[in-house]
């Protein structure tokens, strides 16, 4: 894993890249200027920055024109993060902002926000938002609540016919919906490797619900086609990370176009956004093709849904300013 | 009066409201405080230590308290600059991404001698510290003035769909 770290005097930060983008906010008088500032000074002073990659500090429009190199690490803040976004879309490379501004153009993943916090004189950077995995057995919710309108949609309905099912129509509804059905404990499906923009909404939602007694669960996947992949249909391992490439700038995006790749031209074809086969969930005793190796005998999507690792779930715990 | 559009697109907001964005508030800053003295200023210290947790010994000289380290004044948080401006009248379009959200209730203290039009690009009501403010805004998109107290301003961002 790709990693970087700051280290003098009382700036100490760590950060291990998995995804594209990360976005850094906080408290004013945190140090984030002073951390960007530390890593130009490390041509002057070896031993400041430790990182697997070249570290770039873009902070001028010549600097954002000059973005070409794929496997370098680039730092930015406010004033040019919205442009280096731009710029970096299906690059290779990593992408540190350090803002506090709501990118909507781009979908972010639920591990890129972290927060820089004062400890004691130090400054340091953490995850903003976590999640505490929590045992299967001690999940309770009366309600499923799906991002997806289309194929996840009916895909999560067959799964969970006991329960209300119910779609977010995309991520932006998912914090109101959650608001609504205040009395109900809520199982959320949505693409967490997409997420990343609403996160701070979801969890003001999750906490104030939490404090009511009602619980809200999240299904760990980066997205709808990242389960499907991992269905005895494909049987695609778990940890994504093995095979995610950052030209595609989001795990979402990743696996949509994985899955697409791996089912062209089978009876199970996945087209995101477009007509997919029917087969996904569809049960296969109305089906003609006796012969055909996709076949399952009794409720498809449940079984599909067993083969995966869908009972890792977790609880949103911590979010901004948990300190 | 705090005025805020709700949004991201600055040029949409700041051609409707014929007022300039502020883009560099460390040069808007930098560039003012050159010729005057906040060492004596109450506010401002006040200020730079809520914020910053810093105090001034000499003329535009900061120290940090925790670890007494000096620099010069252009190296206090954005957010202190912000608020500076803020307070001395200086009329800009003012982004909220520039402040932290420790300086939201001087915001709120600052709104309540003067106007500030403020750019919620950077969903504010969303976090903590938001809930602790008592006042008031008027939404410049529906010219609605809503009341703030007991986090009631997340739930009107949450009504209307800002967020």
């Amino acid at each position: 894993m790709e990693y970087l770290k700051l280290k003098y005097k009382e700036i100490d930060i760590q950060l291990e890249l998995q995804d594209k983008y990360y976005v850094i906010d906080g408290y004013s008088g945190a140090g984030k200027s002073k951390a960007v500032k530390l890593i130009d000074l490390d041509g002057f002073r070896k031993g400041i920055v430790e990182s697997s990659l070249p570290v770039k500090v873009v902070h001028s429009v010549a600097e954002i024109n000059d973005i070409q190199d794929d496997r370098v690490i680039y730092v930015t803040d406010e004033v040019f993060a919205g442009r280096v976004l731009e710029k970096v879309k299906g690059m290779q490379c990593y992408c540190i902002l350090i803002s506090r501004k709501i990118y909507s153009g781009t979908n972010l993943s639920y591990r890129s926000y972290c927060e820089a916090f004062r400890d004691g004189a130090c400054t340091r950077v953490r995850q903003k938002y976590k999640f505490n995995q929590t045992a299967i057995n001690k999940v309770e919710f009366d309600m499923v609540l799906v991002e997806d309108s289309g194929l996840g949609f009916t895909f999560f309905e067959k799964c969970f016919d006991n329960y209300l099912v119910m779609s977010s129509y995309g991520k932006g509804n998912i914090a109101k919906l959650l608001n609504q059905y205040r009395d109900r404990d809520i199982l959320v499906i949505c693409d967490l490797g997409g997420i990343g923009n609403h996160l701070a909404s979801m969890y003001k939602i999750v906490r104030k619900r939490k404090g009511s007694g009602k619980k809200t669960t999240f299904m760990l996947i980066e997205s709808f086609e990242h389960l499907l992949m991992q269905t005895k249909y494909i049987g695609y391992d778990y940890d994504i990370f093995k095979y995610f490439d950052n030209k595609f700038d989001n795990t979402e995006h990743f696996t949509q176009v994985e899955l697409e790749r791996i089912t062209q031209h089978t009876e199970i074809e996945y087209r995101h956004g477009g007509r997919s086969s029917k087969c996904w969930v569809d049960n296969c005793d109305t089906c003609e093709n006796q012969n055909c190796s996709y076949r399952i005998v009794g409720e498809k999507t449940k079984q599909l849904l067993a083969s995966t690792r869908f009972f890792e779930l977790v609880d949103a715990e911590g979010g901004s300013g948990s300190t | 009066m705090l005025k805020i559009y709700f949004g991201t697109d600055e040029i949409q907001a700041s051609n409707e409201l014929g007022l300039e964005y502020l883009e560099f508030p460390d040069f808007v800053f930098d560039d003012i405080i050159t010729d005057i003295d906040v060492s004596k200023d109450e506010w401002f210290l006040r200020v730079l230590k809520d914020i910053d947790n810093a105090d001034m010994p000499f003329k535009n000289v900061v120290r940090d308290i925790p670890t007494e380290d000096t620099h010069n004044i252009h190296e206090v948080s954005t957010g202190v600059k912000v608020l500076w401006l803020m307070a001395k009248g200086y009329k800009y379009l003012y982004p909220s991404q520039w402040l932290g959200q420790n300086c939201y209730a001087e915001l709120f203290r600052i709104a309540e001698m003067t106007d500030i039009y403020l750019l919620d690009d950077s969903n504010m009501f969303a976090n903590d510290e938001a809930d602790l403010l008592v006042g008031e805004f008027l939404d410049l998109r529906t010219n609605e003035v809503i009341k703030v107290e007991d986090g009631s301003g997340w739930d009107y961002v949450l009504e209307t769909g800002y967020y």
